[in-house]
Formats: structure tokens, sequence, C-alpha cells
């Protein structure tokens, strides 16, 4: 009877463990990814003509679409590869190395998704190459591709910085981390407490 | 619920619910980016004549809409299904909705904008609606197939047998 309830205890304490890595594991990627949103939106924000030059020429409606792309893009999808890198090596260790090591590579991955994105936003030649079925010798000027002209004498007012573009999503990949490795220490001791 | 708790305070098990978030995410990366490469080929063989560069090609479809739009997509699907319980039929179905529902938004995307003057992706000039619907075609697919995968037994028995998303 009295090993039984042991058994008992026991196994109710193993689930509530449970039940905590799961919402932990979960609020990592819930996390990662609002951090990613919020800065995809400050990128919209304070480099709006730039990003939004694809879409001019289209309806409203486009342009909220295109817009929604590019928050999935520059934030969902960059919020999403930190969490998977984090919840990764947060599986293999809760410490201090693991912590730089998930920076690390989220910063690698998130860099990664996002210097594609930028640079089909400001090299011409490169979103020519990627998206542009004319071959180049047919191409008098890569101005022909709307929202690319990279001619001196047509030179947009607001042109995408990459430090600047990349810097809300490397401090997003730092809370990210940050987090993570604290909310694991406080899951350690809530475990302990329980 | 099974469970290989081997301590209380070991927080480092494995269980499905807990594989849940990054197997989502992994696995629409992965049907992200076999899509990805079929169009690739696809739009070389019914399109050859716009192929100039393969590089930026390469780069384009392989890092942002394969891995980069994949994982968005397996956030986005694992987001509006977490409520609910792996396995069960209302995750099957929010899976494979918002699964399809990303990937159909990215088709829609790639279509305006490549059928602007100067841009032709792989045919969206010469068949435009070949482009729209290969493209939402592949997106249900993706959508059903990866909620599928991760919300029936035979499905979760065949993610088992792959390495990278066991």
């Amino acid at each position: 009877m009295a090993a039984q309830h042991q058994e008992g205890c026991e196994r109710a304490r193993q689930d509530s463990v449970l039940a905590l890595i799961v919402v932990v594991s979960a609020a990592i990627l819930r996390v990662s990814v609002a951090l990613g949103v919020c800065a995809a939106l400050i990128n919209l924000l304070v480099w709006r003509q730039p990003i939004m030059e694809m879409a001019n020429g289209h309806t409203s409606a486009f342009k909220v679409l295109y817009a929604m792309w590019f928050v999935l893009a520059w934030g969902v999808a960059t919020g999403a590869l930190t969490g998977l890198a984090i919840s990764s090596m947060r599986r293999r260790s809760p410490g201090r190395l693991s912590a730089a090591v998930a920076f690390v590579v989220g910063l690698l991955l998130m860099s990664t998704v996002c210097l594609v994105l930028w640079r089909g936003f400001t090299d011409a030649k490169f979103m020519h190459d990627a998206m542009s079925g004319v071959r180049p010798d047919e191409v008098n000027s890569y101005s022909t591709i709307p929202g690319m002209d990279m001619d001196p004498a047509h030179t947009q007012p607001a042109r995408l910085n990459v430090v600047g573009a990349l810097t809300p999503n490397f401090i997003a990949v730092a809370l990210s981390v940050i987090y993570a490795f604290r909310g694991e220490r406080q899951g350690m001791r809530l475990s302990k407490q329980s | 619920m099974t469970t290989a708790v081997a301590g209380a305070n070991d927080l480092h098990v494995e269980s499905p619910e807990e594989r849940r978030a990054a197997r989502t995410i992994k696995l629409f990366i992965v049907l992200g980016w076999l899509s990805e490469t079929t169009f690739l080929f696809f739009g070389m063989i019914m399109f050859p004549q716009l192929h100039p560069s393969l590089i930026g090609r390469l780069i384009w479809t392989q890092i942002l809409c394969g891995i980069g739009m994949g994982a968005a997509t397996g956030a986005i699907a694992y987001l509006a299904a977490s409520g609910f319980k792996q396995g069960s039929r209302a995750a099957l179905i929010i899976t494979a909705i918002a699964g399809a529902t990303v990937l159909a938004v990215c088709n829609t995307v790639c279509f305006f904008v490549d059928s602007r003057p100067g841009v032709d992706y792989w045919g969206s000039h010469e068949n435009p609606a070949l482009f729209l619907t290969k493209g939402y075609i592949v997106s249900i697919i993706g959508g059903l197939v990866g909620s599928w995968l991760l919300n029936t037994k035979r499905g979760v028995s065949v993610l088992d047998k792959i390495p990278f998303l066991r």
C-alpha cells in the first residue's frame, strides 16, 4: 500500500516535471518568434521605403500581403530557427557553454536568412539572377526591375543598411537565449521545490 | 502519457509532446525545401530559356524559400495547433490549414512580385495559371502531408525512422 502510494507520488511528480518541460519548450519558441516579429516590425517601420519598394504599383491588399510576407520571412522564420537552435542546445545541457553555442548558432541562422533577404532588397544583380528570367545580355540596365534601380543617378533616398537592419534581430536572438536559459534554471529550482 | 523520465530533476527527457515544436519546424523545413527543389527542376525543364544564372536562384530558393519559409510555416503551424493535443482531430485540421495557408501566402506574393515587368520567375509571364496552380496544389499537399505526419500514429512512426526528424 505504502509502495503503491510512493509510486503514485513519483509518477505525479514526473508528470509535473514533464508538463513543465513542455510548457518551457513551447514558451521558448513563442518568445523567439515574438521577438523576431518585433524585430521585423521595427525594420518595416524604419526601412519602409526600400523594403516595400517591390510592392509599389500594386493594390493596397497586395501591399498588406507583401508586408505579411516580409514579417514571416524576416521575423517568424528567423525566430523559429533561433528557437530551434536554442531548444536543441538546451536539451543537451542547460549550462553557460550551451547558451553561448545556442547564441552563436541562432545568430548564424538568423544572419543567413536576413542577409539573403537584405541582398535581395539592395543588390539588383543578385535579385536579377534570383528572380528574373531575362538573360543578362538582354538587359540594358537592372533598373528595368522596378524598385531595384542601382544607377547612382537614380539613387533611392533610403537604402537598407545591413548593420541597422540586423541589429533588432541580433537583440532578439540575445534576448531569446537569455530567456531560455534563465527559464531553465528557474525550471530546475521549481522542480526541486515540488 | 508515456514518459522516459529518469529522475524528477532531469529536465532533458524526450517525449513526443516535448519534441513537437522542434519536430514541426524541422518537418516543414524539409517539406519546404523539397517543394522548392521540385519547383527549381520543374522550372528548368519547362522553361529552359529563363535560366541565365543558377547561383542566385539556388541561394534564393534553397535558403530563403526552402529553409526560411519552411521554418516560418512550421512555427505558425505549431503555434496555431499547440493549444490542442498532438494527434487530436483539431490539431490535425489546424496544422493542415495553417501550413497550407502560409505556403499559399508565399506563393501569392511570389507570383505578384514575379509578374512585374523585368521579372520572370520560371514562367509567371508565359503561363501564370500554371505558376499559381502548381503553387497552390503544392501548398495544400504540404499542409496535409505535414499534418498527417505529425498527428497520426502511422505518420509519427514514419518520422521516428528519419534521424533528422526523430
